[in-house]
């Protein structure tokens, strides 16, 4: 649960806080277009390097710090295969680097950009709102099922449950008390939250007015020129076969 | 027999978020503890850290003098069990059977269908030993709920808020209930905002404000006080506060059952 904590929102005032969530996205999608794309350690860590920065503007490193240290498990999973498959601690530790890299793109996105953020600009982008509006709370309620999750957990683990205990079959096995409640909680919820939505006229009118409409300031248009730049290279060097130092050669 | 005691305990939830601010208190074996306090004041926290499932930032707590971060929740559970306030946080299984033979198999017990029966018994439940937990009604999720943690008869019992939502006569149960686990020199220690249960069934009271005791004595001293009360968001029972509108000399100590209310009213009304 604790790798969820780099990938919830976190309100703050920063720059990067107060930039517009579609000159973010792109920025974001650039990053892990580009990690994706370019399998160099040295430039791999210089994606990683930049995003630091962001997060360290955000104010929000010690969550992703949180978050990468409930991703260790997977991190050396990464690692371990690819020294099996090719016998290199370099590229080993470059695929490590790339997972971190491309999973921190979500990490500061999400930090920084509260879900009506998030929603509104999906629906300013021209999304229909019903869409925009279950996407947000798919992701407004990440943090509510993490923190019920970690209640049914306490629960059973004062009935006894000991998690860490048996082989891997047996420890598999011992999700199930944790995961049941947390299931049917969830789907209990969707209901009630429908129901609460319907009784205060959620869908009566086709066309929904706004509390608030984002507009994009001139810094948030540097930071969407800067991605699509970004993206435009990643593109041109893949399809060119072109060698950059640094980058791909 | 379980002793159970905070030195100095804080706890945070990070981000500057106090908790609790240096609890110290000691719960002897077989007392009954209310632990009130206004929304927010920690008592559930407070009660968390007794079963080991938090364990304090600062400070230290101990459980028959070992201290709770040596040990797994599970070492502590087996003597010092917890009932949550949702009962529906811990019901998974099929039938309300299988939900108290649960920690049971976990404890590794060898006489579980025997516990099943009694724990069924205790709590009344026999009647729907085969039904599903999520079919019962809110009092007997309660009852099943604290059946589940009776079955392996630890030494002490906490229950979060055990009466909210709960019916009148729901309440007389669950009072019934407690004093029997009580009888049978068990620790009970309950987390609860409503006073008129608290007065039935319990004999000491700690008052948590803002992650700090404010209060900790026999029930009928602390529940006299009524600016103390005050302090901890409650109003005073209401046979408290009846007395002292008719007038009728401060309650002596244990005097706060109806029964004994009616008696003192009568013996009044006669001079
Ligand atoms: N999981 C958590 N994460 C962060 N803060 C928490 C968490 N749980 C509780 N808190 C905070 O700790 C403080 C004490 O909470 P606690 O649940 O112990 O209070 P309580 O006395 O049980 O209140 P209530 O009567 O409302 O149940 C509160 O300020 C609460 O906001
Ligand atoms: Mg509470």
């Amino acid at each position: 649960m604790m790798a969820l904590e780099g990938f919830r929102f976190r309100r703050g005032e920063s720059f990067i806080h107060r930039s517009d969530p579609r000159a973010k996205f792109l920025l974001s999608f650039a990053f892990m277009a580009m990690a994706i794309a370019f399998v160099k350690l040295k430039f791999l860590l210089l994606i990683l390097a930049l995003q630091l920065a962001i997060l360290a503007n955000g104010r929000c490193l010690k969550d992703w710090i949180r978050s990468l240290k409930g991703l260790v498990p997977l991190i050396a999973l990464i690692f371990a295969a690819q020294v099996l498959v090719s016998w290199s601690w370099v590229s080993a530790l470059t695929y490590s680097v790339r997972f971190v890299a491309v999973t921190s793109t979500m990490s500061w996105f999400l930090l920084t950009t509260s879900p009506d953020d998030l929603g509104l600009s999906l629906e300013q982008v021209g999304l229909p709102s019903d869409i925009s509006f279950a996407f947000t709370m798919a992701i407004r309620f990440v943090p509510v099922i993490s923190y019920e999750f970690q209640s049914v957990y306490d629960a059973q683990r004062s009935r006894g449950l000991e998690l860490e205990k048996g082989s891997f079959v047996q420890r598999i096995r011992k999700y199930v008390p944790i995961i049941v409640p947390v299931f049917i909680e969830t789907i209990r919820r969707t209901y009630e939250i429908a129901d609460a939505m319907e009784v205060r006229a959620f869908g009566a009118k086709p066309k929904r007015t706004r509390l608030n409409v984002l507009v994009m300031r001139p810094s948030d248009w540097a930071i969407s020129l800067v991605a699509v730049l970004l993206l435009l290279g990643t593109v041109f060097l893949q399809l060119s076969n072109a060698k950059v130092p640094w980058i791909n050669a | 027999m379980v002793e159970i005691e905070a030195k100095d305990a804080w706890f945070s939830y990070g981000r500057g978020v106090d908790a609790l601010r240096g609890v110290s208190l000691r719960i002897e074996s077989g007392e009954r503890v209310a632990i009130m306090g206004e929304n927010g004041a920690g008592k559930t926290t407070l009660v968390k850290l007794f079963n080991g499932l938090l364990k304090p930032t600062r400070g230290e707590v101990l459980v028959d003098n070992v201290s709770t971060r040596n040990s797994s929740v599970a070492q502590i559970s087996r003597k010092v069990g917890m009932v949550f306030q949702k009962p529906e946080n811990q019901f998974f299984a099929e039938t309300v059977e299988e939900e108290i033979a649960f920690g049971l198999r976990n404890f590794g017990f060898k006489d579980v269908s025997k516990r099943v029966d009694e724990a069924l018994a205790f709590a009344s439940l026999e009647k729907y030993r085969g039904k599903s937990p999520f079919s019962l009604s809110g009092g007997e999720k309660k009852r099943l709920a604290i059946a589940s943690v009776m079955a392996w008869e630890p030494e002490a019992l906490l229950i979060d808020e055990p009466t909210i939502g709960q019916d009148l006569s729901q309440k007389v149960r669950l009072a019934a209930f407690l004093k029997e686990i009580s009888s049978r020199g068990k620790t009970v220690v309950m987390v609860t905002h409503d006073v008129d249960f608290a007065a039935e069934t319990c004999e000491r009271a700690v008052l948590l404000s803002k992650g700090v005791v404010i209060g900790d004595d026999k029930i009928e001293r602390i529940f006299s006080d009524a600016e103390l009360m005050g302090r901890a968001s409650l109003l005073q029972p209401s046979m408290a506060r009846l007395l002292e509108l008719l007038g009728v000399d401060k309650p002596a100590p244990g005097l706060l059952g109806i029964g004994e209310v009616e008696k003192l009213i009568a013996g009044t009304a006669k001079r």
